[in-house]
């Protein structure tokens, strides 16, 4: 358990700073993605399409600082159920669109991204429930000597 | 000891903060990046779904699927045009439109990038913004 909290923070901060990083890098192509999954106005997948990235990148980041920990571990939680949500809902309609979690770097279509993310989804809840709280620094005075 | 409602406000709070943070360079990327985005949003034909295209008159269909797909069958009036006949394909489409005519494209429904590229392309040879491509894909008509 020691060993697998690190493992597990180190491996979702790698995957969502990768996962921005090479979204960005092709920014069209990942409004093109998200815009296949037809549950957006183009204006709202311009916005999500340009934020989304760089909230990845920031998750990503956070995970690497004790204070943002669980802030971080509750975002990843929270966009993987959207995530998972948006999936299903276009998969439930017939779309089989590609996931566009990685860009270029996409394995699978809609039902490999849903196992994929209910497993982050899995270990970010699993972080977030086991992590413990980082202590306040103690405010009190130091008790005088003598 | 925190309890849990204190403990979601402070992970809450630490989320907004994340959030809040990735907020200013995504507004630096609209701003001052990337003039493709621009572009996708000029080049992004408009989806429409069969209920409104049925209710516009003399809509030009273009079949965006392959040769032996539209062969097998096609939608009434429906011409062919794909990225990999495209030079072969298009005088027959420029001689059918004319401005003014509402062109929409269909491919098959899911996986199906052909109707977007198709519709871009489209969009930018023919000079007009015009240019539809279906949500639903192939078959739209059956799912009224």
């Amino acid at each position: 358990m020691r060993l697998a909290t690190p493992v597990v923070r180190f491996g979702l901060a790698a995957v969502f700073v990768i996962s921005g990083v090479v979204k960005l890098a092709d920014i069209p192509a990942f409004l093109n993605a998200v815009s296949q999954y037809q549950l957006l106005p183009p204006k709202l997948v311009l916005g999500l399409g340009i934020y989304l990235p760089w909230l990845e990148i920031a998750v990503g980041f956070a995970l690497f600082h004790p204070r943002f920990l669980h802030g971080a571990a509750l975002l990843i939680s929270v966009l993987n159920l959207v995530f998972i949500a948006a999936m299903i809902a276009t998969w439930h309609r017939g779309l089989d669109v590609s996931c566009g979690c990685f860009g270029p770097l996409d394995v699978g279509g809609l039902r490999a991204g849903i196992a994929r993310d209910s497993l982050f989804l899995a270990a970010a809840s699993a972080l977030l429930l086991t992590s413990p709280t980082p202590a306040r620094p103690c405010l009190q005075p130091a008790p005088r000597a003598g | 000891m925190s309890s849990y409602p204190g403990k979601l406000r402070s992970w809450m709070t630490q989320a907004l903060t994340i959030g809040s943070l990735a907020l200013f360079p995504a507004v630096l990327t609209f701003r001052f990046g990337h003039s493709s985005i621009e572009a996708w949003l000029d080049d992004e034909p408009a989806r429409v779904s069969f209920a409104v295209v049925s209710r516009w008159d003399r809509v030009l269909w273009i079949d965006a699927r392959s040769a032996p797909q539209y062969s097998r069958d096609h939608l009434e009036g429906a011409l062919l045009l794909n990225e990999d006949r495209w030079e072969e394909l298009l005088p027959v489409i420029l001689e059918a439109w004319a401005p003014g005519r509402r062109i929409v494209v269909y491919c098959n429904p899911g996986r199906c990038d052909a109707s977007h590229s198709v519709a871009r392309r489209l969009r930018k040879e023919l000079g007009t913004k015009d240019v539809y491509v279906l949500a639903e894909g192939w078959g739209a008509w059956a799912l009224k």
